[in-house]
């Protein structure tokens, strides 16, 4: 079959561009920005698909621990997706501040409370109580917004 | 000549109280939304769409001069009235002119607008929203929030025309808008109207709690 043959010509071709010493050294900044980009998008889809079933009043657990696995698992690998050289001074089109560079013992602590507070609500989600899952809910954004206030423009 | 001291009802209580009640919750809205104070911020929306649900009822239950079908005019009435404004002494229209019609109509337009799009908006990290934004994707969410800010300055821009007007009937034709959206009446000169305005406090009821009635079963997301 001609599709698979196709298929597999493109993963060797894919494959040989990535062992390319340059290309293996560093991803193009946009790529990573889009890459944190998604990331963030993922985690505040993960928040309002929360939100939605504290706001019904009788959360549903299973689907509440799913978008909460998904937010903590998410978090977890944001910080990575902040090397030097993808900033505003890269040329990039992105949100983040050099700060983020230039202070980044403080964002990364920022980054490792939203990592425990996301934490803190996997262990809350399953339980369908609405009021600690939303309270919860308040401290991983209050994570997000504390980071957001000094790393992130346009807020 | 005697000046002309005799007064007639313009406005009615309800397009008053509409009148004021907006500028304060729209001021409120402003702020609560720039302190991130989502709780205050949800609760001045939704008052606001009780004003404008009843606005647009009292759009045809109304009085006389609130009544769309009494001020939304043609593009003709507005030129033939533009040109009105060259004359001396100027003559005050009976309730809205053909041209401050359309003010009303757009600021009203893009008041719904605007408070619709704040039901279904989203913050940046999924932690705030509008009321029915559970019925709508993380997405359309952010979409919404987009409009919603957008058309706020659309709003705003409208807002100061209206205000800039004002003023210029008040310093260019010497005539004061605001006094009367206090107290409800103006001076009649020459173009009196005698005709009552009509409004009836039994619809104003109804059209009272249809407007509470439905901007709290949305504040509610229609679950109850």
């Amino acid at each position: 079959m001609i599709v698979p043959a196709f298929k597999t010509l493109r993963v060797a071709a894919l494959a040989a561009i990535l062992s390319a010493p340059v290309m293996a050294a560093a991803p193009a900044p946009q790529d990573v920005v889009n890459a944190r980009v998604a990331g963030f998008k993922k985690m505040g889809g993960a928040m309002k698909a929360i939100g939605d079933q504290v706001k019904s009043g009788t959360p549903d657990k299973a689907a509440t621990l799913a978008a909460a696995q998904t937010l903590a698992t998410t978090a977890k690998g944001q910080g990575k997706l902040f090397p030097a050289g993808t900033g505003p001074a890269a040329g990039v089109k992105t949100d983040a501040l050099p700060a983020i560079w230039t202070n980044r013992a403080t964002f990364d602590a920022a980054m490792a409370k939203l990592v425990g507070e996301s934490n803190k609500l996997v262990a809350v989600a399953g339980s369908g109580d609405a009021a600690a899952i939303g309270a919860q809910m308040k401290a991983v954004g209050a994570a997000c917004g504390a980071c957001h206030r000094q790393f992130r423009s346009d807020d | 000549m005697t000046p002309d001291t005799s007064t007639a009802r313009v406005w009615d209580l309800p397009v008053r109280l509409f009148h004021w009640l907006l500028v304060a919750l729209l001021g409120f809205s402003w702020w609560s939304g720039e302190h991130h104070d989502m709780d205050w911020h949800r609760l001045s929306g939704c008052t606001i769409l009780a004003l404008l649900v009843f606005r647009i009822y009292w759009g045809f239950a109304g009085s006389r001069t609130a009544r769309f079908s009494q001020f939304v005019r043609g593009p003709r009435a507005a030129l033939a009235y533009l040109r009105t404004l060259g004359k001396r002494p100027y003559q005050a229209a009976d309730g809205h002119n053909p041209v401050g019609g359309w003010s009303v109509i757009a600021m009203l337009a893009m008041l719904v607008v605007m408070v619709t799009a704040g039901l279904f908006a989203v913050d940046v990290d999924g932690l705030e929203s509008g009321p029915l934004a559970d019925y709508v994707s993380f997405d359309t969410g952010r979409a919404a929030a987009e409009v919603h800010h957008l058309v706020f300055n659309v709003l705003l821009a409208l807002v100061v025309l209206h205000v800039l007007a004002v003023l210029f009937y008040l310093v260019g034709l010497r005539h004061n808008l605001v006094a009367p959206m206090i107290h409800g009446r103006r001076k009649t000169g020459a173009a009196a109207v005698a005709a009552r305005l009509g409004a009836s406090p039994w619809k104003a009821a109804i059209g009272v709690a249809i407007a509470a009635g439905f901007a709290y079963a949305v504040s509610k997301g229609f679950r109850f």
